[in-house]
């Protein structure tokens, strides 16, 4: 009888610690975490930030920082909390992540909501020279409350990760279209938001917000899924993006100064195109591609009709554009690749380098020619018919400036480059680049012409470099030797290599990331150089593959056997038509 | 005759401290493959090393002018500081991508070398600095031409290291792991190298020879700034392909004949045509002779 009652007691003992277990298990502190420190980060956005006026070059930052109002960087700092807290109720509702990747996801909102206003202290106190005690208890609070929520997604990994994202399947052509249609224009909103945020301290809030942002859309598996919809209706997202960058002149009311920039990138893209093509296809790295650049540059200037020159010849510019600059700049590609045939990887890199400085002395020396260091200025826009296309032209009431009209210029190139390219990957000589950057003695052994396949190479990057070096030229109005200097090729090759080598969108997302940040950021522009080798550095060691890689991009540079499996799979799905 | 005596002078002066940065390239290149652009970032890092223990030499103890203690310490420091930031470079940026394809340690070089060079520009300056004169500015005639003693020193230098590496890598048991490893890493292994000791030693020796080259480059041209190791890399580099890379006689031989030819070129074409004429010479070589003037060899 003792032993019966002790047993029920002891049942009852262990039904107890069982439920507890479960009740424990059910609410699990990093669920409840999660929300608690999104709210605290949202109350720590609506406590001081400032508590003594701060002069920002004689401009107090009371305004918006002191007052409840939002403005600033608190605002983007807001919108993380608010998510944290979103998700993080979210998940405490459905009582368990499903997923790892879910955890992830909490954690990269719970890392940038805690970055977002460090990061606004310590510009502060670096650069305007903040004293600490200046500062509220906001930003405290607010970066507690991120360190918690990125504790709680910590704490989330420990569930199993998951089956590795996919696209989203086919639904219907209608779904798909939405989709492309609300992606691109949040992304192209996005944009638009990004130029008018327009303090510097403001913008890294806003750019580690929407990085923390995305990365977190990212683990869950967002942007692959949507890659799907994009695959199947290529044609209609290029064309709809084509007509967003169309109507970006029209949504600047006039200042010219975000178009300048926009068209500086659009140039990035074209040369990042073209040595996409040397790089990525055929896996020659090239490190003196400002050359091209360069020599393009001078070419459109030279001939171009400038008022301070040594040289007067005029040849039309849709002529030097399509025809004169790209065969020039082609010419000094075959040059330059004649005598590196016979090298390998590393050294072609480095003669390539050689030669970019080759061509970067010889301008500043050859004085009779490019007027040396003092380069070639006042370079007229080009004319079509009798108008300037500087000049600009109105429609509906909208002034579109000139720089805008060269914008639209570059949207052609990019489309015509694009049309090349894709046109050159599917064909004979493109799959003979892949062969050759794969295995240049097996490619030989297949009958390639391996000399005049990296002969074509090099000729068709340093093309589409002589056409965007010719719109340089006139964009700029002035070409100088300091402008096609070994930065910009490593620029160039930061822009592919960011974006995602082999992958034409990602190039346009790596020239818009590394043209604006720069722009935007110009106050810290001293430090700028040191982020940038940063980055590169950082890059490669956590995303070699680039933010936007191509799937086989990706599979060769990760090579991990849970990614060759997962590819393998999906090849294995389509074959057996499920 | 003089004039040629004279510039003779000049470009051995030269290779010396190329030679000095090429052993680096050469010895990292025959090891782990990878072009190190950041090597040419620690030379300049040794010539800022070597000007900031000479400032602390001068509040602290008072050194002025020349003095051969303030010459050795300034070298020591140098040489002793170098390798910590070379050896941070391969455990931090370069190991982690040993397995990766080769663009990518080569694109983090790239960065590392950016970050190295505006470090030194952002948190110090962008300036041309004033190096100290550690040497005696004695100089001696031959024929008609003047050389100065500091020319000596710095290719005496150059050619002792020389001669110490090549007998730490022929003689001594890690010189031997060292061959090994450069002839086939994972056979190394399995012989009981340790293969990232082996690999971090590499970059330890190098790093101390470029920032002694600093130093003496510092010495020679009489001012330093952060852009200086680019170029002088570059140089560099093109010295240990002409020798052959991977091979330290070559780099040495490589080194002195740049120096000699770049001098010359600069002489008879004009100074501003100087750099161009290097990388024609680079361009030739690897034109005719691609493994260099002594062929590629793995170590010693």
């Amino acid at each position: 009888m003792s032993a019966s009652a002790s047993t029920t007691v002891a049942r009852r003992e262990g039904d107890r610690a069982e439920a507890l277990a479960r009740l424990w298990s059910r609410v699990r502190l990093p669920l409840v975490a999660a929300p608690v420190g999104g709210l605290v980060a949202v109350a720590g956005c609506y406590l001081y930030w400032t508590l003594a006026t701060i002069l920002v070059e004689g401009v107090p930052l009371t305004g918006f920082l002191v007052d409840f109002g939002f403005g600033g960087v608190r605002r983007w700092a807001l919108l993380l909390a608010i998510a944290s807290l979103a998700y993080g109720g979210f998940l405490l509702l459905r009582r368990q992540p499903r997923t790892g990747r879910q955890g992830e996801a909490l954690a990269r909102l719970g890392l940038g909501l805690t970055v977002v206003p460090l990061l606004w202290m310590v510009t502060l106190v670096t650069f305007l020279n903040a004293e600490l005690s200046q500062i509220g208890p906001g930003p405290w609070v607010t970066a507690a409350g991120g360190a918690l929520v990125w504790l709680a997604g910590r704490g989330l990994l420990d569930a199993p990760l998951g089956a590795a994202p996919e696209e989203w399947p086919r639904r219907s052509v209608l779904v798909d279209g939405a989709l492309v249609v609300v992606v691109e224009l949040v992304a192209f909103g996005v944009f638009l938001v990004g130029i008018a945020v327009d303090d510097p301290g403001e913008f890294l809030g806003f750019f580690v917000a929407l990085t923390a942002a995305g990365g977190a859309l990212a683990s869950l598996g967002i942007f692959k899924g949507l890659a799907g919809p994009f695959y199947r209706l290529d044609a209609f997202a290029i064309a709809l993006l084509a007509v967003l960058l169309l109507l970006f002149p029209f949504t600047q009311a006039g200042n010219t100064f975000w178009i300048q920039v926009t068209a500086q990138a659009g140039l990035f893209v074209v040369a990042a195109l073209g040595l996409n093509i040397v790089v990525g296809s055929a896996g020659l790295l090239d490190l003196g591609y400002v050359a091209f650049f360069g020599i393009g540059a001078y070419t459109a200037a030279l001939t171009g009709n400038a008022l301070l020159t040594n040289v007067n010849v005029h040849i039309p510019f849709v002529l030097v554009l399509l025809v004169v600059a790209p065969l020039v700049t082609a010419f000094f590609g075959v040059l330059l690749g004649a005598p590196t045939l016979r090298l390998r990887g590393d050294y072609l890199a480095i003669v390539t380098l050689g030669f970019g400085e080759i061509v970067r002395i010889t301008l500043n020396n050859a004085d009779a020619i490019t007027r040396g260091p003092n380069g070639i200025s006042s370079i007229p826009d080009p004319t079509v018919g009798g108008w300037s296309i500087g000049d600009g032209f109105s429609l509906a009431g909208f002034d579109i400036p000139g720089n805008g009209v060269y914008l639209y210029l570059e949207l052609l190139l990019i489309a015509i480059t694009l049309f090349v390219m894709y046109r050159l990957n599917d064909s004979r000589i493109g799959r003979a680049w892949i062969a050759v950057r794969e295995d240049e003695v097996a490619a030989a052994a297949m009958g390639i012409n391996t000399t005049v396949i990296k002969l074509l190479a090099f000729a068709a990057g340093a093309f589409f470099a002589g056409m965007a070096g010719a719109v340089n030229a006139h964009l700029l109005t002035q070409v100088s030797p300091d402008s096609y200097t070994f930065a910009i090729s490593v620029l160039i090759l930061a822009i592919v290599v960011l974006g995602g080598i082999g992958n034409p969108p990602g190039v346009a997302l790596g020239a818009i990331i590394l043209t604006f940040l720069p722009e935007k950021l110009r106050e810290f522009s001293d430090i700028r150089f040191l982020v940038f080798g940063f980055a590169l550095v950082l890059m490669m060691r956590f995303r070699p593959e680039g933010l936007l890689p191509s799937a086989r991009r990706r599979r060769e540079l990760r090579a991990t056997d849970e990614v060759a499996v997962a590819e393998s799979q999906q090849l294995f799905d389509i074959r057996s038509g499920t | 005759m003089d004039e040629l005596i004279q510039q003779l002078a000049n470009g051995v002066t030269k290779g010396s401290y190329y030679a000095l940065i090429a052993l680096g390239y050469t010895m990292v290149y025959g090891i782990i493959q990878l072009i190190n652009f950041a090597h040419g970032e620690v030379f300049m890092l040794g010539a800022f090393i070597g000007l900031w223990t000479f400032n602390l030499g001068v509040s602290a103890f008072g050194w002025g002018g020349t003095s051969v203690v303030a010459l050795v310490v300034v070298l020591l420091v140098a040489a002793l500081a170098t390798p910590v930031i070379g050896v941070s470079l391969e455990r931090f940026a370069y190991r982690p991508l040993r397995h990766a394809p080769r663009l990518a340690p080569l694109i983090t070089a790239l960065g590392a070398s950016f970050l190295l060079q505006q470090a030194v520009a952002v948190f110090y300056t962008r300036g041309q600095l004033q190096f100290p004169d550690l040497f005696p500015s004695t100089s001696f005639q031959i024929g008609g031409a003047s050389i100065q003693l500091l020319w000596v020193f710095m290719v005496t230098v150059a050619l002792v290291l020389t001669l110490a590496l090549t007998l730490f890598i022929r003689t001594t048991r890690l010189g031997k792991a060292m061959r090994a490893t450069a002839e086939d890493p994972d056979t190394a292994r399995l012989m009981g190298i340790n293969v990232d000791v082996i690999i971090a030693l590499t970059f330890v020796i190098g790093s101390a020879l470029a920032g002694v080259g600093g130093v003496l480059a510092g010495m020679y041209l009489g001012q330093i700034n952060f852009f200086m190791g680019f170029i002088a890399g570059l140089k560099a580099f093109t010295a240990a392909v002409l020798g052959g890379i991977g091979n330290i006689a070559g780099a040495v031989l490589g080194a002195f004949l740049l120096g000699i030819l770049e001098t010359f070129g600069a002489a008879y074409l004009g100074g501003q045509w100087q750099d161009v004429f290097a990388f024609c010479v680079l361009i030739l070589v690897l034109v005719f002779r691609p493994t260099g003037l002594l062929g590629e060899r793995v170590s010693a």
